[in-house]
């Protein structure tokens, strides 16, 4: 399960490290608007909780080679999902607005 | 800091460039053998049907081994078990004959009895070995090409990093419905970015593990040239008396194995289990009996411990375990060698080691189209650049499925011009591959859909054929708890999809008059 929680934490910090980025932004609302400056420390945060969460479940030694391994899986979920379909990111993208002001 | 300047971009643009052209399709090769090494013990199972035993975790008693194996094996100054395991259900058993001929067979875990094996190297005895050595064994030849391979890669991969402008603001761009040119460069990009720490990993502990081929000096030096010595130090190997002459009956190796065990179970803290069980100088005074847990399974680490017996007695005579530096260094070549009992974690080496594939596909393919307009008609160079890419990338992909393919239908007797049929699958595989580089020469292009066709078909034939001439199909093979075969059958129809799906977007992209064809990759 902690597997699992590290994988969804992983691939949620690739996505939201991805909106902070303008170019993502803008596809993923169809605005000229700019992700709120919050976004891009939460996707580092989230990056960070997957570490700990592998570690926890992995200890260091297989943690060293599985966290890797999974932030290159959520990186491609990520680019999978901008490249195919990125309106499938909207509702989350305008979470993040509202939140953000 | 010291800034990037146009002229070191510009240096590393061409180190980038060229160790690409020229060792890209070794990698290629090196990657895809070692993908399909991470599942060497499930694909000898499909390919060598007899050793399909579903594993149980019996107690194995190496005396009734001892007693019941040939006499000539017996009198054998080198025998060795490989204790069974999930991955690897038989009991692996070698021996050196009295000609000094090395026999290789396994046994049934259940009577100790001989296994019928269909002859084949099958994965572990020829993938494994053409990833390191790319079965070129004269003059160690094959094992400094791949170092060198190796050494390229970890260059490609700082130097990749140097010419990479937009690194950060297009790390995770993939542009598929733009020109084949800017898509391959995005793919070759994200396939580089998301695998890079693996990328890394890979070459460099690969380097690691044969550091005592390619740099012994400094390994030697510090043994005054011995490096017999240094392997034993690294190691725990034990130096053997040679035989005495005089006859003694071995003690027990069951009560030793216990006793290796308890000992390395003690130091650890957790239950270590021994993996080799090897009997030297059997029957005589000085006889030896060597035990070692190669591959831990739950620990990334390789071979922490050894212990060595004197054998008419059962005495402890060497106890070795790793020093904690040697600890970091088999963290390492653990880290390659994934013996470890973790499947999440093989599944992603297996997706990373795929990834790879397609970064040196997309690096080589970016080379061609980069130059296709200029070059594409009037070099000589491109030419011969473009078949050896088709030939090396789904050349050898074609080439590894008429190999599954020759081991279902060869038959049991079969020898050709003093070839056995394990050496007759492997010139199948070579002739193949062969064939594929004629026929990327003179179709060019087209080469490309047509063979990816050819891959589709041959993952389907190859099911088929282990449903036809096995007792597993993949349907079957799963709920008889043969799970091995199944998913390799599931994997060989998953690869023959894309094949397919590939080959159908490059035959509908493909301009009539011969233009160039879409990515293959893509």
């Amino acid at each position: 399960m902690l597997t699992i929680a590290a994988l969804l934490a992983a691939t949620s910090g690739c996505l939201l490290l991805a909106l902070s980025q303008r170019r993502h932004w803008q596809a993923v609302t169809r605005t000229a608007s700019r992700a709120p400056s919050s976004v891009r420390p939460a996707g580092w945060g989230m990056i960070g909780a997957s570490l700990v969460l592998v570690v926890m479940r992995e200890g260091t030694s297989f943690g060293a080679l599985l966290w890797p391994m999974l932030i290159g899986v959520s990186a491609l979920i990520t680019v999978a999902i901008l490249a195919l379909n990125p309106a499938l990111l909207a509702s989350l993208a305008k979470l993040l607005a509202d939140r953000g002001g | 800091m010291a800034r990037i300047t146009p002229d070191f971009r510009h240096a590393m643009h061409w180190a980038h460039t060229w160790l690409g052209v020229v060792l890209g399709i070794v990698m290629f090769a090196v990657f895809w053998m070692g993908t399909l090494t991470i599942f060497a013990p499930e694909i000898d199972q499909w390919m060598i049907p007899e050793t399909r035993i579903v594993h149980d975790e019996r107690d194995v008693s190496y005396d009734h081994l001892l007693a019941q194996i040939p006499p000539e094996a017996r009198a054998s100054d080198y025998i060795n078990f490989v204790v069974p395991s999930e991955r690897h259900p038989a009991i692996g058993f070698f021996y050196q004959g009295a000609d000094d001929t090395f026999h290789d067979n396994a046994l049934d875990p259940a009577t100790g009895q001989p296994l019928e094996q269909t002859d084949s190297l099958a994965g572990s005895g020829f993938f494994y070995p053409f990833h390191l050595s790319l079965m070129i064994e004269w003059q160690n030849l094959g094992y400094w090409i791949v170092g060198l391979a190796a050494l390229a890669m970890l260059i490609l991969l700082v130097s990749g990093l140097f010419i990479h402008r937009k690194i950060i603001a297009e790390f995770f761009v993939f542009r598929p419905h733009r020109k084949a040119r800017r898509a391959t460069l995005d793919l070759h990009n994200l396939s580089s970015l998301i695998g890079l720490p693996f990328y890394f990993l890979m070459p460099f502990s690969g380097l690691l593990i044969f550091a005592f081929l390619y740099l012994p000096w400094g390994i030697s030096e510090a043994f005054d040239g011995d490096m017999d010595a240094a392997y034993a130090e690294m190691t725990g190997d034990y130096a053997v008396p040679a035989r005495s002459g005089r006859t003694a009956p071995l003690a027990s190796v069951d009560a030793m194995k216990r006793k290796a065990e308890a000992l390395w179970s003690a130091e650890e803290g957790v239950p270590v289990k021994t993996n080799l069980v090897r009997v030297l100088n059997h029957g005589d005074a000085n006889a030896v009996v060597y035990f070692r847990n190669t591959f831990p399974d739950d620990r990334v680490v390789l071979s922490e411990y050894v212990a060595v017996f004197d054998g008419p007695s059962g005495r402890l005579i060497r106890n070795f375990s790793l020093p904690p530096i040697g600890e970091a260094s088999a963290w390492i070549q653990g880290a390659h060698f994934m013996q470890f009992g973790h499947w999440p974690l093989r599944w992603l080496y297996f997706l990373g080691g795929l990834g790879g594939c397609v970064m040196i596909a997309t690096g080589m393919l970016f080379w061609l189209r980069s130059r296709e307009s200029r070059l594409a008609n009037a070099s000589l160079g491109y030419r011969v650049v473009e078949a050896l890419t088709i030939g090396g990338v789904s050349g050898i992909i074609l080439a590894t499925g008429a190999f599954l393919i020759a081991n279902r239908l060869l038959p049991a007797d079969a020898t050709m011009v003093g070839t056995g049929r394990a050496g007759l699958e492997i010139r199948v595989f070579w002739l193949v591959w062969l064939g594929t580089y004629l026929h990327a020469a003179i179709l060019r292009e087209r080469a490309w859909g047509q063979q990816c066709w050819a891959i589709a078909a041959a993952g389907v034939t190859a099911v088929m054929l282990n449903a036809a001439t096995t007792s597993n199909n993949f349907l079957t093979a799963s709920w008889s708890g043969h799970r091995a075969v199944a998913i390799m059958d599931i994997v060989l129809l998953a690869g023959a999809g894309l094949a397919a799906c590939t080959a159908m977007r490059l035959t509908a992209r493909t301009d009539p008059l011969g233009a160039p064809a879409a990515l293959p990759a893509e």
